[in-house]
């Protein structure tokens, strides 16, 4: 953990690329002594950025999950199966703690939904086997719907 | 000061809405607003980036050590999907290290620290006493690294 401290001023940095392991300590140690001038900035702000796109990354996943599922209930009801329902509501699970972890997205899910939903579209579709013109154009359940675990569509 | 975003301060809001932080971080970062940076948390989510190549690179050497153990103490049960275990994670290690020698510096610390519980899923994987298994990982670096070398 010595990297950044024994570093005398103006040699050369780790770059992210070359060893991402000795990178994250040096910027650590850089980050704790506030040399804010030598840091490498542009990675540390893409490390941070990750942070939230995962986030936002695993509720997209959820609620195209839960979108594919219900596409398929409505359209195919002649499948029907407790698997189906099953993934559902384990993946309104995933979605209500993650959204509670996040209320700043909870807040507006409409961004996410249309997102998840051109590819739940086209998931539903090949699961089906059903033409992508069987599926409306855009997300046919309010995020409300959604997330509630009492609703399933005709 | 009216150009400048307006940006919530808080300190709970890394625990309480992960996505907010983030964005707030972000911005302050691209604006070299220093002093009123989370720095605490961003210093553990950047040191989080160097512990997940740590943690990756122990648990390759976990699998590695808790098969090199079934090898030597179960022979009568030696496998193709056993070799094959063995020299996946050789790869993975390979390419760990190769990609961060810093990382491949701590190699030594790291197998010591996966060795007791490698030592503790061959005992319950064989069925064989913990204590069929030394105490200390007996393979040496270059024998765990060595794509050919398999114990007697």
């Amino acid at each position: 953990m010595s990297l950044a401290k024994d570093r005398s001023p103006g040699a050369a940095l780790v770059s992210y690329d070359d060893d991402v392991f000795a990178w994250a300590l040096e910027q650590a140690q850089l980050l704790r002594h506030r040399r804010f001038s030598e840091i490498d900035l542009a990675n540390v702000i893409e490390e941070i950025e990750s942070v939230g796109k995962s986030e936002q990354r695993a509720i997209v996943s959820s609620y195209r999950l839960i979108q594919m599922h219900l596409l398929k209930w409505q359209y195919q009801p002649e499948k029907r199966s407790r698997s189906w329902y099953n993934t559902i509501q384990r993946e309104r699970r995933t979605l209500s703690a993650d959204e509670s972890d996040n209320p700043s997205l909870a807040a507006n899910p409409n961004p996410l939904i249309a997102k998840a939903y051109r590819l739940a579209r086209g998931d539903a579709a090949d699961e089906t086997g059903l033409p992508l013109q069987t599926f409306p154009d855009n997300c046919p359940y309010t995020a409300e719907q959604l997330r509630n675990f009492d609703f399933l569509p005709e | 000061m009216s150009h400048a975003p307006r940006i919530d301060s808080s300190d709970d809001l890394y625990r309480q809405d992960s996505f907010a932080w983030s964005k707030r971080e972000v911005e302050l970062l691209r604006q070299r607003r220093f002093s009123e940076i989370d720095l605490e948390n961003i210093i553990e989510e950047i040191e989080t980036v160097g512990r997940s190549e740590w943690r990756s690179l122990k648990s390759s050497y976990r699998v590695l050590v808790q098969h090199l153990l079934k090898w030597q103490f179960q022979p009568e049960r030696r496998s193709r999907s056993w070799a094959d275990t063995i020299r996946n994670q050789r790869t993975n290690i390979a390419s760990d290290e190769e990609d961060s020698h810093a990382l491949a510096a701590e190699a030594g610390e790291i197998v010591a620290r996966a060795y007791r519980l490698a030592r503790r899923h061959a005992a319950s994987e064989t069925g064989l006493p913990l204590t069929t298994f030394p105490p200390e990982c007996p393979y040496t670096l270059e024998q765990l690294r060595d794509l050919d070398y398999f114990p007697e």
